[in-house]
């Protein structure tokens, strides 16, 4: 079971967290975004092997949503922080 | 309170006194009325401040911990957000003036047990995955966690005379059997909250 | 009467003093307290406990530990019953019941054994080849198979026993009691490292428990015996005895199965721990492999290690007269150990050129023969081994004079491999060392370290060394400073050497013979042949194919003879053969165990409300809403559910009813940006709601389909109160939380869920203002309470928040108290209404009124329609953005055929139509595709007395008053349904605002 570092509560069973998926920056005027680009930004997600930057919540614990560096083949679980916080890879 | 005659108890007519005889390595203790109050604000120097001085409590900073003073205790929750928590009667009020903070009554939404005896550890580990040894989880620490699937905030008050712990209250017949379900091989006692105002059960 | 005819008079960890009673196969039978299943049976003499799967062949015991492949039965009767136990396992207890498996009649005279004759027709996936069709048949077939292959029984009768799950943390977990275990737990308790010490024995200790080595002047077990005091005295160790650590997980989480022992009254029978260690010790030690040569399954053949196990630990004779066929050296042991209890050592038969030197010497002197360059060709005999026949051997292949030898045991040893499962399903990297002709742990992939035979470390002063070695660093990686040095240990063992491998063993005169691989699947070494000639060359597909290490025991004895013989017959190296997974559990573990205490009505936790212990002394009947409990209806004596509905709908719309809506999500929205955070959460309009004002709202995901709706009340300026659906609370709180913490960290808006702390009821009824004026504090009249209007008020002394809102399409209030107060309201509100008729009701009279009234609910926000499909799209405000806004002028969500919200009503005013039903043209006889939308919500109305539905249909809203089929096949419907507006009752709003 993986435990992830909350960063606000410390290290807890992953059990503890809800998975929102990887995030995506939502365009600043949705309006001016055409259609390719606004089906990107809601459908359109990497699945990749390897590190992967998600978005966690912790909802049994202190409701924050916490970004979460992981690596989906080893499931290490290289860094955690608050939303856009994440160091750069 | 103007609802403090009425106020019926999610555990009422569940949380009624048991004896284990002189073998319980449990007690169960049901706190009941309590005051609770959301708090919310940006812990900054001003803020402990202003909390201090309506609340006559520090505010605990650190992730995991509570803070207690005269009126009742303040435990962490997030990091903006804590939870008052007095007996019913206290002066702590949603309706109190603390400047930069959100403050919302949430008094009779959780049901609150103290659980303590020698086996106190052991029973809380058969559902708590969160390390209990007193090392890890030194009095004055809070944290919310999952247990059998419902989640809780569990504190180890200052006085470490157990543990207590806050349950949703929808959830309250679930825990009660989860607790005394766990507890049931250590032996378990119960006993009444004082001035218990519930109803008698049908 | 002792029946104890094999037990020897001295020696072994059982207590002769405590004589116990079982029964086997009906026959009562006498063992020790110590004795396994296994070893009490080999006191007894039977060897015979079992008849193999496929072929029927008599089995016996073949080890005597967790990975034993025969000797499975079925233990005790009734609810307590258990399939497929390893006796080898079985701690013997006083009236315990156990009977074979695989057999039918008995299994002494067994009939499937004809088998064993027909099994040139049943060879490697016969069963994918022959049942095959027709393919309807296979339950036919499937039922006499399973017959046929005598598995297990599992219980019948509910289990009488429970579970449980204990959670644990510790610096280092030790899997494994043994010499390496002991070390390793040693060193780190030292340390000062909580340490977990689990063990699968009901006796810890492994290999110490048999061997006949001195440590340190002391016999092993007095060693052993102050190593588990000094732990034991250590207040930070935990030992788990009759614990198997049958799984390793992601982050060193590893769970354990417990036996709990002395079974008692109020003490599960078994529990799961679930251990977060910060690192792990692997001293799981190693199994020995068996060999392969013709008819090499006879009861009386035994791995060489069991054998001693059952002379030096539990003082039984496993035979006679014995041969010893081996590779290596640590065979040697049993031969001397046999020897020294009186059994008639016939022979050694090695193909290696000579054996270690120290070795030798002991066996020489003992005068037990050594046959070097030789190998076992056959065993003879059926029921029980009465000969071995050998030849001389070279690379597996036998050649010139047999010579038979004549005897009642046979002990075999290809080997050592070291228990790897933990450390593979860790993600481990495995290496193959060809001196060991093993695979041992080559790169860790987590924070754990294997010691000892479980690397391939052998010696009991080895395993030691290595162990506490390795309890050293674990401890010393937790922060603690490392105990002082291991002082040297003198053990006195003979050393063991070399190994020779020898897969398997041919020769002309046996080739039509079986050679076993895999002794519980029946698994031959003609049948991985046969595989590779099909093609199966992958290990993986070999194992499916030919069954070749499933089971109970998962291969733990033959999985590396399979791939070995399999990469001989590829010609290719072990290494590129690789191994199959390994997966959890290491032995199998009951399903009782893994569920713990959340079975029947614990499965998930309930939710009730602060009124439900009204509900179910008013009889209600009960409905799962998520994890909530809701009550469906109050019947009275002798009504049927339809006429219980009509009533309480019919209550509503005529006087007044009262519901309770707790489980509706309320969220408390605060700060200085909340409205301007609805503005971009809702749809519609928030900026010009009044402070004391309700209103309805629809959100969007970000795609542009409905996600929730609900009413939103304006508290204070900068204070709202959201409500949400019961099956989206919990979404919708962490959506927002998302939008706000993630996307909008500039707004100042705090969220409560305050679900938990409002108990919520629904007045609803021209009737309701009456009753509702009755018992609160404040005017609560048309003027004051206006439609949508919210205040507060005291009822019945508790303090309340009233909103003047409908679901029901009548004059109706909403009110929330403080959940304590929720039971006493709710009867003062019954108390009050009394004598106008107040009516509780249900969830099923709610769905018939919203019904009536054409209300959206969870069938119709089904993630698939916009807020236009519903017919709410005038609802979207165009001078803001909002969530989901933008994929709104897409071009699918804009299209004119899309399936928009509709009443339907049964033309013959009657047929019921049912929910699910799908809307086609045709007629009674001869529906007509293309589908063209779908029944979603259905009630009778008791107000228009007819069968109505809501329904989603393809551009819908142009075609009201056309006739359709509603056509159910699932429920053998087919009724012709007219198009009509979806707001049956009073489109209006007149009454709502009455």
């Amino acid at each position: 079971m993986m435990l992830i570092h909350c960063p606000h509560c410390g290290a807890r069973d992953v059990t503890e967290f809800t998975y929102g998926g990887a995030g995506a920056a939502r365009p600043a005027d949705p309006a001016a975004a055409d259609d390719p680009q606004w089906a990107d930004y809601v459908y359109m997600r990497d699945n990749p092997r390897g590190l992967h930057d998600e978005l966690w919540q912790h909802s049994a614990g202190c409701r924050r949503w916490i970004a979460v560096r992981r690596n989906t083949l080893t499931h290490d679980v290289i860094a955690t922080a608050r939303p856009g916080e994440l160091p750069p890879r | 309170m103007a609802d403090a005659t009425i106020r019926r108890s999610a555990l009422a007519g569940l949380a009624v006194p048991l004896s284990a005889g002189s073998g319980a390595g449990i007690t169960l203790l049901e706190r009941h009325p309590l005051v609770m109050i959301n708090l919310r604000g940006v812990a900054d120097a001003a803020f402990c401040d202003a909390v201090r001085a309506a609340c006559g409590a520090e505010l605990p900073v650190a992730p995991n911990t509570s803070g207690t003073g005269p009126c009742g205790e303040i435990l962490k929750l997030g990091p903006d957000e804590w939870l008052l928590v007095a007996d019913a009667g206290a002066a702590w009020s949603e309706k109190m003036i603390i400047p930069g903070a959100t403050l919302t009554d949430v008094s009779h939404a959780r049901v609150a047990v103290r659980v303590k005896g020698a086996k106190t550890r052991d029973m809380l580990a058969k559902g708590c995955a969160i390390d209990l040894h007193p090392r890890q989880f030194p009095p004055g620490t809070c944290v919310q966690t999952a247990i059998a699937k419902i989640n809780v905030i569990l504190h180890q008050p200052q006085d470490a005379d157990g543990f207590v712990l806050y349950a949703p209250r929808s959830f309250a017949g679930s825990f009660w059997h989860w607790l005394t379900g766990s507890a049931a091989e250590f032996g378990c006692h119960v006993i009444a909250p004082p001035g218990d105002g519930s109803m008698p059960r049908r | 009467m002792n029946t104890q005819h094999h037990r020897l008079s001295q020696g072994g960890l059982i207590d002769r003093g405590q004589p116990l009673t079982f029964r086997f196969n009906g026959r009562k039978l006498q063992g020790y307290a110590g004795d396994t299943l296994a070893s009490a049976l080999i006191a007894n003499g039977i060897h015979l406990v079992g008849r193999s799967f496929k072929y029927h062949r008599p089995r016996g015991i073949f080890s005597a530990g967790a990975e034993e492949p025969n000797a499975l039965v079925q233990l005790e009767t009734g609810a307590r019953t258990e399939p497929n136990i390893r006796a080898t396992q079985i701690e013997l207890y006083d009236g315990l019941v156990a009977t074979s498996q695989h057999c039918w009649p008995s299994v002494g005279t067994d009939l499937g054994a004809i088998n064993n004759l027909l099994s040139r027709l049943l060879p490697a996936g016969f069963y994918y080849k022959t049942f095959m069709w027709p393919p309807s048949w296979w339950m036919k077939y499937e039922h006499w198979i399973r017959k046929m292959a005598g598995l297990g029984i599992s219980p019948r009768k509910p289990d009488p026993d429970f579970y449980e799950h204990r959670h644990a943390h510790c610096d280092v977990l030790v899997a494994g009691g043994g010499p390496a275990g002991l070390g390793a737990a040693l060193a780190a308790a030292r340390a000062g490292a909580r340490v977990i010490l689990a063990d699968e024995g009901f006796q810890p200790g492994g290999s110490l428990l048999h061997e006949t080595a001195i440590i340190d002047n002391l016999p092993a077990t007095d060693w052993l015996a102050r190593t588990l005091a000094e732990l034991s005295a250590l207040p930070e160790v935990l030992i788990l005895r009759r614990s198997t650590v049958c799984a390793y997980f992601d982050h060193n989480y590893l769970t354990v199965a417990e036996t709990v022992s002395p079974a008692a009254a109020g003490m599960p029978r078994q529990r799961l721990w679930k251990i977060r260690a910060r690192r792990v010790v692997l001293a799981t030690g190693a199994i020995e492999r068996p060999l392969v040569f013709a008819d090499n399954d006879r009861p009386g053949i035994m791995l060489a290690s069991a054998a001693r196990i059952y002379v030096n630990r539990y003082g039984v004779r496993p035979g006679h007269r014995a041969v010893i066929f081996c590779n290596n050296d640590s065979a040697y042991l049993a031969a001397l150990d046999l020897h020294r209890c009186g059994t008639h050592v016939a022979a050694i038969v090695d193909p290696r050129p000579f054996a270690g030197e120290e070795i030798a010497a002991q066996t020489r002197a003992a005068g037990i023969r050594m046959i070097h360059g030789h190998a076992v060709v056959r065993a003879r005999g059926s029921r029980h081994i009465g000969a071995v026949e050998i030849m001389r051997c070279e690379n597996g292949l036998a050649t010139g004079p047999v010579e038979r030898v004549d005897c009642d045991l046979l002990c075999v040893s290809g080997g050592w491999s070291p228990v790897v499962h933990l450390f593979s399903q860790s993600k481990g990297r495995l290496h193959y060392d060809e001196n060991l002709t093993a695979f041992v742990p080559a790169v860790s992939a987590q924070a754990e370290q294997s010691a000892g035979a479980a690397r391939g470390v052998y010696g009991l002063a080895h395993c030691i060394s290595d162990g506490y070695a390795a309890g050293s660093r674990a401890a010393a990686s937790c922060g603690l400073n490392p105990p002082a040095a291991l002082a040297r240990l003198t053990v006195h063992q003979p050393a063991v050497g070399s190994i020779l491998p020898l897969w398997k063993v041919e020769a002309e005169h046996t080739r039509r013979a079986k050679s076993f691989i895999d002794l519980q699947n029946d698994v031959t070494t003609a049948d991985v042949a046969l595989a590779a000639r099909e093609g199966y060359v992958s290990v993986e597909h070999l194992k499916r194919y030919t069954t070749l290490g499933m089971g109970t025991d998962q291969g733990k004895i033959s999985n590396i003879n399979g791939l070995a013989i399999l990469a001989d017959i590829n010609a290719a190296q072990i290494p590129e053969v690789g191994t199959t997974t390994f997966r959890p559990p290491y032995t199998p573990v009951t399903l009782g165990t893994l569920a713990g205490t959340e079975i029947g009505a614990h499965f998930d936790p309930l939710r009730t409300s602060a009124i439900h212990a009204w509900h179910e002394q008013a009889g209600a009947r009960f409905m799962n809403a998520g994890l909530w409990k809701r009550p469906r209806l109050y019947p009275l004596a002798g009504e049927t559910e339809m006429q219980t509905i009509n009533r309480e709908t019919l209550a509503v719309r005529r006087t007044v009813g009262l519901v309770d809506v707790s489980t509706l999500g309320k969220i408390d929205i605060k700060g200085r940006d909340a409205c301007t955070f609805l503005e971009r959460v809702y749809i519609n309009r928030w900026r010009n709601l009044a402070v004391g004002k309700t209103r309805y709202g629809v959100m969007l995901r970000e795609d542009g389909m409905v996600f929730d709706d609900g009413t939103t009340t304006r508290i204070g300026d900068e204070h709202f109160l959201m409500t949400t659906t019961t099956a989206n609370a919990v979404r919708v709180m962490s959506t927002l939380e998302y939008w706000l913490q993630v996307h909008w960290r500039e707004l100042d808006v705090r969220l409560t869920s305050v679900t938990e702390q409002w108990a919520a009821m629904a007045l609803a009824g021209p009737g309701s203002r009456q009753v509702l004026a009755a018992v609160a504090s404040a005017d609560v009249g048309d003027a004051a309470l206006p439609y949508m209007a919210y205040l507060e008020t005291d009822i019945a002394g508790c303090p309340a928040r009233v909103f003047r809102i409908s679901f029901s399409g009548e004059l109706a209030y909403e009110i929330n108290v403080p959940a304590d107060c929720g039971a006493a309201v709710w009867t003062a509100l019954l108390a009050a209404g009394q004598a106008s008729g107040i009516t509780p009701y249900g969830t099923e009279a709610m769905a018939v009124l919203r019904i009536e009234k054409g209300h959206v609910a969870g069938m119709e926000l089904d993630g698939r329609t916009t807020a236009d499909d519903l017919g709410l799209g005038k609802m979207l405000a165009a001078d803001k953005d909002c969530i989901g806004k933008r994929s709104l002028t897409r071009p699918g969500l804009a299209a004119a055929d899309r399936r928009q919200l509709v009443g339907l009503v049964a033309v013959d005013g009657r047929s019921p139509i049912p929910r699910g039903a799908q809307l086609v043209a045709g007629n009674n006889h001869r529906p007509a595709g293309p589908i063209m939308g779908h029944v979603t919500s259905t009630c009778y109305s008791p107000t228009l007395e007819r069968p109505v539905a809501l329904a989603l249909l393809s551009g819908g809203r142009g075609r009201y008053g056309e006739r359709l089929r509603a056509l159910s096949p699932l429920a053998g419907a087919n009724v012709e349904v007219e198009v009509t507006h979806h707001v049956f009752y009073d489109p209006e709003g007149k009454r709502l605002r009455g």
